[in-house]
């Protein structure tokens, strides 16, 4: 699902890539669309980008480029997509997900949303980059259960592929798709 | 947790090898061996629980490493507790309870340290640097006379919950919300009286952080010394320790050394102690001055009054007075009543005066209802 022609439930064999997929299940990105990047398995899967499109989709090449095939499904994302936004959306899904037993999890999906929410509103600092990696990295080793040991992978991916992108939120100021809002808002409904 | 049996597990626990029963836990393990690894929510009368995290260690082949205290041993498992990793995983997470935690007298060395400020210290986090800025909960926001209700201390290690539940068996505290707003509220978020709680203060023994203190004893520092006595309410014989500073008490301490009751304690026991330094107590025996001087008993002079006097002299008119009844008007004209303050050897000791002393079966007890 997500900037494709063809939205549903496909069978593909092992081993075809993320091109394949999109160009011949999906019929293709929608019209003025361009592939920026793809999210597998879910909201706790990888974050890959174009430059990965042509990996096999089986186990053991997709181990290899470090990215996992969880449940299998696919959220095909086009360029008016900001990564920053995306990661904002899917932590804000975790932080509310959590059942707060453990500390990594309750109290690090809630850092790691607040510091991604200060980078689309433009209040990001370059120092926090490094704090949400290590955050991430903790969360993933010290949590119970799954929730809260995968909730960083969005934040790991977003910082090995989209670096450049979430830096110019910080250096520049600016959100590159245009999305971010860039200022600090009132949240309307508090979560 | 453990179980009974003879089957022994063989483990490696930094690499010194160690053998203890089936269904031990890691943690227990490791502290046969002397090993201390750092934890906030388990505690040892209670239900293993695995929140808190601080007690993560590396199991050589497990993806993760596993909170040693709610993971049963394994044959031929091999077990790093203080790897350079598991240290700065326990300090992260020090860390991420100190950015939700917020105590504006944090080190003003006035306040005895608990185990959450104990562990703090030990891995070096900057209390003032990384304090949440602003308290997230009202200070002080139950109504309980003896319990002291903080919520911006509260790590959610769910002790209260437990202890409430197995020590105590009321079950007032449990966890509502989730995630991030996850907070202990007794009953269905009222106040703890109305939550049926006795105010028994278990969960404020077993509480890492002082979210739950005595309120009594808010601002009254650190003891001078612990003084071990058994409590005078009834007979069950529960041990605590009184915290005295500057020869005032100030507050009761349970402790797991009490043979009979462990961490255990009444609210009697645990907050009733302002009658020992009341100026209206008798710390010496009092006679009424005919009895001391001679005289005839009235209600209008000054023979009716209270003389203090010396227990040699106190005992020995009240003996004179129990003999003239008994050979004036007999045994029976004598009855004794003892009372629950008193020791069980005390009491059979009363039961033996009033029977073969005095020869008399009227006895009986305050509390034999």
């Amino acid at each position: 699902m997500g900037n494709v022609n063809f939205s549903g439930v496909i069978e593909v064999p092992m081993g075809i890539t993320l091109r394949e997929v999109i160009n011949i299940y999906a019929k293709g990105m929608k019209p003025g669309s361009s592939f920026k990047m793809a999210q597998t398995g879910g909201s706790s899967g990888s974050i890959i980008p174009a430059a990965l499109q042509d990996t096999p989709m089986d186990f053991e090449s997709f181990r290899k480029a470090g990215v996992s095939l969880g449940s299998g499904a696919l959220l095909i994302c086009d360029q008016n997509v900001c990564i920053v936004d995306l990661v904002k959306v899917l932590l804000q899904f975790f932080r509310f997900e959590s059942c707060g037993k453990c500390t990594p999890c309750r109290i690090g999906t809630q850092r790691t949303y607040e510091m991604v929410e200060r980078i689309s509103q433009g209040q990001g600092k370059l120092e926090e980059l490094d704090k949400i990696l290590e955050l991430a990295s903790e969360m993933e080793r010290a949590s119970n259960c799954g929730l809260g040991q995968t909730a960083s992978a969005p934040l790991r991916d977003m910082l090995k592929h989209f670096r450049t992108e979430v830096e110019a939120h910080i250096r520049l100021g600016i959100c590159p798709t245009g999305v971010c809002s860039m200022v600090v808002e009132e949240e309307a409904t508090p979560a | 947790l453990e179980k009974e049996g003879d089957l022994m597990i063989n483990l490696k626990i930094n690499g010194q090898d160690v053998q203890v029963p089936e269904g031990t836990t890691v943690l227990k393990a490791a502290e046969q061996t002397g090993v201390t690894i750092p934890t906030l929510c388990e505690h040892a009368d209670l239900h293993p629980y695995g929140g808190c995290r601080m007690c993560v260690v590396d199991v050589k082949g497990w993806r993760t490493p596993m909170a040693s205290c709610t993971m049963p041993v394994n044959e031929g498992m091999e077990v790093q507790t203080h790897s350079p990793a598991i240290e700065k995983s326990r300090k992260t997470i020090l860390e991420l309870f100190m950015s939700n935690y917020h105590d504006s007298n944090y080190e003003n060395g006035q306040k005895e340290e608990t185990q959450f400020m104990r562990w703090v210290k030990h891995y070096g986090v900057d209390p003032q640097a990384s304090m949440a800025p602003i308290p997230r909960h009202q200070v002080n926001s139950d109504a309980n006379p003896f319990v002291w209700v903080d919520l911006n201390k509260c790590i959610q290690c769910t002790r209260c919950v437990r202890a409430c539940a197995e020590v105590q068996g009321r079950f007032v505290w449990s966890m509502a919300e989730r995630g991030f707003d996850t907070h202990p509220v007794a009953g269905a978020d009222t106040d703890m009286l109305d939550a049926r709680c006795e105010s028994c203060g278990a969960c404020v023994a077993y509480c890492p952080t002082g979210a739950l203190d005595n309120k009594m004893s808010m601002g009254a520092g650190k003891p001078d010394k612990l003084v071990m006595t058994t409590c005078t309410y009834c007979g069950v014989g529960c041990q605590f320790e009184f915290n005295v500073k500057d020869g005032k008490i100030i507050r009761v301490t349970s402790t797991e050394k009490a043979p009979v009751n462990g961490n255990h304690l009444c609210v009697k026991g645990r907050y009733g102690y302002d009658f020992v330094q009341h100026p209206d107590r008798l710390s010496k025996p009092k006679v009424r001055r005919y009895l001391l001087e001679g005289g005839t008993k009235s209600h209008h002079t000054s023979a009716w009054d209270w003389i203090e006097t010396e227990w040699d002299t106190a005992l020995d008119v009240t003996a004179k007075k129990l003999h003239s009844i008994r050979s004036e008007h007999g045994a029976d004209k004598i009855g004794v009543l003892t009372s629950a303050k008193c020791l069980n050897e005390e009491n059979y000791l009363m039961n033996k005066f009033a029977r073969q002393v005095i020869g008399t079966n009227n006895i009986d007890h305050c509390a034999r209802l």
